[in-house]
């Protein structure tokens, strides 16, 4: 009986060291939950292109979409170049598709500020998928969490991008794919959102910003 | 765009492994070189590679698509869309062979009667069991009244072929092929056995069915029933047994396999009563365990990154199969298979026993539609390679998506994905490629070895020679004014197209030198410019001053001022002249092209012509001409003067001045180069 109660205070203190552990290294090793102060979404830029004829082959639009923002303790230039419009590509499965560049350069400006965290964020239809180049990714000051691309039957492809070292000035840039897998005529859109997340001094702010994309299907 | 998945993909790739069955496969290209083009270009060419060794058999296609030239979302570098397929099994090891020819005859009597009871007759049976054929799984069986048995589809050929056969039926299964009459008397039976060889048997007898002496013959097909994957006999046996027969006429007995190209015939004089023969596949077999498609590069100024999502251009299949699951892939199994079964059937054709993938499955009406909507896609790795790396890979695990299978690896497997092979240079360095398609395979018996089996084909993208054009105003050129790049060596005809009023006046190549033939050829030895001239002419441009009609081409917002084609003759008899149209000139829509014919121009007094007939060809991207048929023509006084235009004959049409013809052309082509306008006709005034 002596024994067994030995044991189970032995036991007991264990588990409250056990326990303790798991708590402090939780806490210590879980990302950590900020609160924003204050969440902006900029008015979004739009872009409309119809569809070329299937004759066509091919357009070079070169489209730059540009985003400039200076605000609280924070300015950026975040831009959407939409590069070549490809008609019926047969090594994508004759699909056509789009190159679109996403650029983000973002600069805090006071000495004890810095960017938390970019995700670029990108909502479709689900009649077109979207892919990442990834051997276009080109970061400064960020590094990689995680990315997800968008088939067909999903509606959400991202970047998520974390500052290093409490970075000031962070550069990202990715290059995407965007696949239309219906016929000329059809429309199709797709959102592309900056979201930075940066601590002024003080405080965790974010901005977003939007892109809306419309391919306007071509009538026959 | 049109992008036609799953069903109408597999019913093209039907259609092309049936015809190539009937025709001599073309030969695929294996290597592809290139000039680095200085704009966009659009190559859809394919080129491949297969081998076989005996046992295993790989086949890899190549389909370049379009080039980009400075792309801005790729720092304005220059890339080129590649997809690649690879496609591989282990047909070629599998051979069923007459292992006992004296086994214990021990004769099983089944009851249930087929319902066969006429000449050249047959039934489907379902034996409640899939059994594993020649590596193809079958759940059902043909039985012909004749003595042999197919799997795919319904066959009642009554005289014997030779064993191994490529003639159809393939596959067979031959017990006693001769032409019985079951009509004249006896049965077809069929029905289940437990005791023979102490095993499961589905078994079909002929019992007592006369032949063409009326000689009754009595004899039966029994096929195992295999106990899972999990036995060690994955193929299942087969025994024919022989109760009473005579040898009075030429009998065909054996096994074939579903091609035709491999089978194992038993000579029907040596049977006998009382006889019973044992048809199996000794080893246990070669599966696949492993595929790659490696991209490799020399140089540091290119890169190769797979094309994502994963979902949409990376996938594969193995074809081996009792579960099926959403068919989400069916659009890159369909492209491995067509980019690779030229390849594979190149090697059927020029080397007996290199197997073809899939051929069994997508021919068969069965197992196509198994395939349709049970494929079970690999486990992939995926790796770029940037500038300072040589290789980038995608590779799958070939198994089969039951996991409670144990050591049950595919017979086949494909793997296709979409590649951007890209450079970072400025157009000034060559770029080497080699894509090898790999497959890893075991014997089941001994797993301790894999064996390897690898083809490859390469690319090579370099500097060519460069060709400027430019055009004065009033006219251009085709190709279209600005700089090209050719092969070193090669002739490039360039022609010059006058606008209305206008006319062409001459070439002056590389600056100095007067050329007034039209078209040019230049031969591309070294860089050149061509500098073509055109004036205004007294009111006829190509027609040298003579009003003719002139023609438009609509590009879907407005028409295109091609110039006037001089059809001028004053003995009245009619000329032919021919009017290359820039592809990007010309409107499709609905699979239609329109085009117009106007006579003179504003100004003159009078004009007339007389068209006989006016047509237009597409042209390839191998520069051959594919007719375009002309569906409609519409006189502006005189209304539809269709049956005057179609045929080179005595029945013409009269335009006047200013009267135009719309003219309506079907263009059921993809991907078309430019187009040849052609018109037989005759304006005999002199102005």
């Amino acid at each position: 009986m002596v024994k067994r109660l030995e044991w189970n205070r032995k036991t007991g203190s264990a588990f409250f060291v056990a326990a303790a552990l798991i708590i402090v290294l939780t806490v210590a090793l879980s990302p950590r939950e900020i609160t924003i102060a204050e969440n902006t979404t900029l008015d979004p830029v739009e872009w409309t292109f119809q569809r070329p004829n299937e004759s066509a082959q091919f357009v070079y639009i070169n489209d730059k979409l540009n985003a400039p923002y200076v605000g609280d303790g924070l300015s950026a230039n975040m831009y959407v170049t939409i590069g070549i419009y490809h008609e019926n590509d047969s090594a994508y499965d004759y699909n056509d598709h789009l190159s679109i560049l996403t650029v983000i350069n973002a600069t805090t400006s006071n000495l004890n500020s810095y960017v938390e965290s970019v995700y670029v964020v990108v909502q479709k239809d689900n009649e077109s998928a979207l892919g990442w180049v990834r051997l276009q990714l080109y970061l400064e000051n960020l590094s990689l969490v995680a990315s997800a691309d968008a088939a067909s039957w999903r509606t959400e492809a991202y970047i998520k991008l974390a500052g290093v070292n409490h970075a000031r000035s962070i550069y990202a840039k990715a290059t995407a794919e965007w696949s239309l897998l219906t016929p000329n005529t059809q429309s199709h859109q797709m959102e592309v959102a900056f979201e930075i997340t940066y601590y002024n001094g003080t405080a965790y702010n974010k901005i977003v910003q939007p892109f809306q994309l419309n391919i306007v299907g071509r009538e026959t | 765009m049109n992008r036609k998945k799953t069903l109408v993909s597999f019913l093209t790739v039907t259609m092309l492994l049936c015809s190539a069955l009937v025709f001599p496969a073309r030969a695929t290209p294996n290597d592809w070189s290139k000039p680095r083009p200085l704009g966009y270009t659009l190559y859809d060419e394919t080129i491949g590679n297969g081998k076989t060794d005996g046992v295993a058999s790989i086949g890899m296609g190549v389909h370049i698509g379009q080039y980009s030239e400075n792309d801005p979302a790729y720092n304005y570098n220059d890339h080129l869309s590649l997809k690649v397929s690879a496609s591989a099994n282990t047909r070629a090891g599998i051979q069923y062979d007459v292992l006992e020819e004296d086994y214990n005859y021990d004769w099983c009597e089944v009851s249930e009667p087929t319902g066969i009871t006429g000449d050249n007759d047959g039934t489907w049976l379902y034996p409640e069991f899939t059994f594993l054929y020649y590596g193809i799984e079958y759940y059902r069986i043909w039985v012909c009244s004749n003595g042999f048995l197919t799997l795919n589809r319904t066959y009642t050929n009554a005289d014997p072929q030779s064993i191994p056969n490529t003639d159809e039926p393939n596959p067979v299964i031959a017990v006693f092929w001769r032409d019985l009459h079951p009509e004249q008397g006896g049965s077809i039976t069929y029905g289940r056995d437990i005791e023979f060889n102490n095993e499961e048997y589905f078994v079909v007898s002929w019992n007592n069915v006369p032949d063409d002496s009326g000689t009754p013959q009595t004899f039966q097909v029994l096929i195992q029933h295999r106990q899972g994957w999990g036995s060690s006999d994955y193929h299942n046996k087969i025994f024919f047994q022989y109760k009473n027969i005579t040898k009075s006429y030429p009998t065909t007995v054996g096994t074939e396999d579903q091609v035709g190209n491999k089978g194992t015939s038993y000579d029907y004089n040596n049977l006998h009563n009382q006889a019973c023969l044992k048809f199996d596949y000794l080893i246990l077999g070669y599966r696949l365990e492993r595929l790659w498609i490696k991209l490799t590069k020399s140089d540091s100024k290119a890169m190769i990154g797979f094309v994502t999502p994963t979902e949409e251009y990376i996938g594969g299949y193995n074809v081996l199969l009792e579960s099926p699951e959403n068919n989400k892939w069916a659009g890159v199994f369909t492209s491995a298979i067509e980019f690779t079964a030229d390849v594979l059937l190149t090697l059927f054709t020029e080397g007996a026993g290199a197997g073809i993938a899939f051929e069994g499955m997508i021919i068969g009406v069965d197992t196509a539609d198994a395939l349709s909507a049970g494929l079970s896609p690999p486990i992939f790795e995926v790796d770029d390679a940037p500038t300072y790396e040589d290789e980038a890979h995608v590779t799958a695990q070939c198994v089969v998506e039951n996991l409670s299978i144990i050591n049950c690896k595919p017979f086949d497997s494909t793997l296709a994905a979409t590649v951007e092979w890209s450079f970072t240079d400025a157009n000034i360095e060559d770029h080497d490629l080699t894509v090898t398609a790999e497959a890893w395979y075991k014997d089941l018996s001994n797993e301790d070895y894999i064996y390897e089996i690898s083809t490859s084909s390469t690319l090579n993208m370099y500097i060519g020679k460069t060709l400027s054009i430019s055009a004065s105003s009033g006219g251009t050129t085709n190709p279209a004014p600005g700089t090209h790049a050719y092969g070193d060596g090669e002739s490039v005809t360039v022609t010059a197209h006058a606008y209305a009023y206008h006319k062409f006046d001459g070439w002056i190549l590389d600056g100095n030198t007067i050329i007034y033939d039209n078209p040019i050829t230049v031969t591309m030895n070294s860089d050149h410019t061509l500098d073509a001239y055109f004036s205004v002419s007294g009111g006829g441009g190509g027609g040298g001053g003579e009003p003719c009609p002139t023609l438009f081409v609509w590009n879907g917002s407005a028409y295109v001022d091609y110039g006037v084609i001089d059809i001028h003759n004053p003995s009245g008899k009619d000329v032919v002249r021919e009017v290359p149209v820039q592809s990007g000139d010309v409107s499709i829509s609905n699979h239609k092209a329109k085009f117009r014919l106007r006579e003179g121009w504003e100004g003159l007094n009078f004009s007339e012509s007389i068209i006989d007939q006016v047509k237009l060809y597409a042209v390839g991207k191998n520069g051959n001409r594919y007719p375009c048929p002309l569906i409609k023509a519409t006189h502006s006084t005189l209304g539809n003067v269709l049956p005057q235009l179609l045929l080179s004959d005595d029945y013409r049409v009269q335009i006047l001045l200013l009267e135009t013809i719309n003219l309506e052309f079907a263009v059921p082509y993809k991907n078309v180069q430019g187009y040849t306008f052609t018109i037989e006709g005759c304006n005999k005034w002199k102005m």
